[in-house]
């Protein structure tokens, strides 16, 4: 395995993802808990912010936008 | 084994459409991708419509890929097209891996299209068993 992943299994993320419609997200589990530790428009740029609060072993999610539908 | 994944829950607005739906499910399941020394953890959308699995290429630039000297492929989606440069890379899933070709496509970088797990690379590998009333996928490797 690459360092800590394993299966995690959040399942209701409308709470922790609002406001993030359409931007990438990094984030940690901490204490069972789901801490977001850096958004953007880039990875790059969520990246940078994770890394400036001491945290780059993260995962990236691209949060859907609002009211777009996926047919992909 | 097989692996459990909840579907994820996403938020969303009411529309016209759809004026009582608040979230969204959809089956982003969590994996690794590695190239040589760099690995990442992300989320990909389980995409039984795509040939291929393709990352924004900026997921690649994050790992290292030199991006552009991989073999080009065109995409084409339901509204949008592009081009793909393959590279080999790890994907890991639970606590199997896997080397295949996967796709980084700058157009995913414009159009907010997440990383794609599809059939060359991912579901010629896993039995993928979508059950969206218990919302839940369940994931087994072909032996």
């Amino acid at each position: 395995m690459f360092g800590k992943h394993k299966i995690f299994s959040p399942k209701d993320m409308t709470e922790i993802f609002r406001g993030f419609e359409g931007k990438w997200v990094a984030f940690y589990i901490k204490e069972g808990q789901i801490v977001v530790s850096g958004s953007g428009n880039t990875i790059k740029e969520t990246m940078e912010k994770a890394r400036e609060k001491g945290i780059g072993d993260v995962t990236l999610v691209k949060v859907p936008q609002e009211s777009v539908g996926y047919v992909l | 084994m097989k692996l459990k994944y909840p579907y994820r829950r996403f938020p969303c607005t009411p529309d016209e459409v759809f004026p009582d739906r608040h979230s969204i499910l959809r089956p982003f399941i969590d994996i690794a991708v590695k190239y040589k020394n760099e690995h990442q953890r992300i989320w990909a959308l389980l995409d039984t419509g795509s040939d291929w699995c393709v990352f924004p290429a900026q997921l690649g630039e994050l790992l290292g890929i030199p991006i552009k000297e991989g073999k080009q492929l065109p995409l084409v989606g339901i509204s949008s097209q592009g081009i793909a440069y393959f590279h080999e890379v790890t994907l890991e899933i639970g606590g199997w891996s896997h080397n295949c070709l996967v796709g980084f496509c700058y157009d995913f970088d414009t159009m907010g299209t997440p990383p794609l797990l599809g059939h060359e690379g991912f579901f010629d590998r896993y039995k993928a068993t979508f059950d969206y009333q218990k919302e839940i996928i369940e994931i087994d490797r072909i032996a």
